[in-house]
């Protein structure tokens, strides 16, 4: 299967997962190229013991938490230039809004709120929280693309839930 | 989990997917295009020295042996001899 075929066939696996953890379009974009570059670059290490998806899994997800620190280190260093220059606009420039395409207009501002909480989430518990609850991805199969034990997933998602709902509950006085 | 927690993560599964850009493929190929230079960079700065090597090593014997026939040369006139070996003129 040639780099077209491959791209044609999961290109809205990696962009919309891409999405859950970016929500922005410009942004899943881009870590959409860079899967499709990576994947082109590595095929050779491809390892027919896992599925491929699985493999695709693997590398969106690095690439979008890989994309998210580097985002966020850039808006670091942005922070930091305009304490000495006040006209910096780095930090202006940088900021994008939640703009996930997939999200119902009236849920708009509720989905925005959620996504906001799980953005607050330690990476894997965030990872697990996507694939369970917007991939459909069952314990299982979570497992297998973040190759660990079915407990360790099934704890991570339980951790993640209770997380979830103390940021939310917190959050709601101030609303 | 209260049911107000469960209609939060509803929300999650409401969404729909996303078409990706049909010219994102373009794209893609463009940047693994560019990003080629850089993988054989290794190979082709090497060769490129190994040229520059050779052409400096010719350009320093020619130098070398342009300066010392001048060298000859400039001694012979000044002790008004020949430069050259050969004594007759044919």
């Amino acid at each position: 299967m040639n780099l077209e075929e491959l791209y044609n066939t999961h290109k809205n696996l990696v962009f919309n997962l891409a999405l859950s953890y970016v929500h922005n379009v410009q942004d899943a974009e881009e870590i959409t190229q860079d899967v499709f570059v990576s994947i082109h670059f590595s095929m050779h290490t491809f390892k027919a013991e896992s599925k491929f998806t699985t493999w695709m899994y693997r590398i969106t997800i690095n690439k979008s938490l890989d994309f998210i620190k580097a985002r966020q280190r850039k808006k670091r260093f942005a922070f930091i230039t305009s304490l000495f220059y006040e006209d910096s606009s780095e930090l202006k420039h940088d900021h994008r809004d939640f703009d996930h395409p997939g999200v119902i207009l009236e849920n708009k501002e509720a989905t925005a709120r959620i996504f906001h909480f799980i953005d607050q989430l330690p990476p894997n518990q965030k990872t697990v929280l996507i694939l369970n609850k917007i991939e459909q991805k069952s314990i299982n199969e979570i497992a297998e693309i973040l190759n660990m034990s079915y407990k360790a997933i099934e704890s991570l998602l339980q951790r993640a839930k209770t997380n979830l709902a103390i940021k939310l509950k917190s959050n709601e006085g101030y609303e | 989990m209260n049911t107000n927690e469960n209609k939060n993560l509803t929300l999650l599964e409401q969404l729909n997917r996303v078409e990706a850009s049909p010219f994102l493929f373009t794209r893609i190929k463009q940047k693994i295009a560019e990003s080629y230079p850089t993988t054989y960079s290794y190979k082709s700065l090497r060769a490129i020295g190994a040229i520059c090597f050779v052409l400096l090593l010719l350009n320093a014997i020619t130098t070398y042996t342009a300066l010392k026939s001048n060298r000859n040369e400039n001694l012979a006139e000044q002790y008004h001899i020949l430069s050259q070996n050969s004594i007759y003129h044919e």
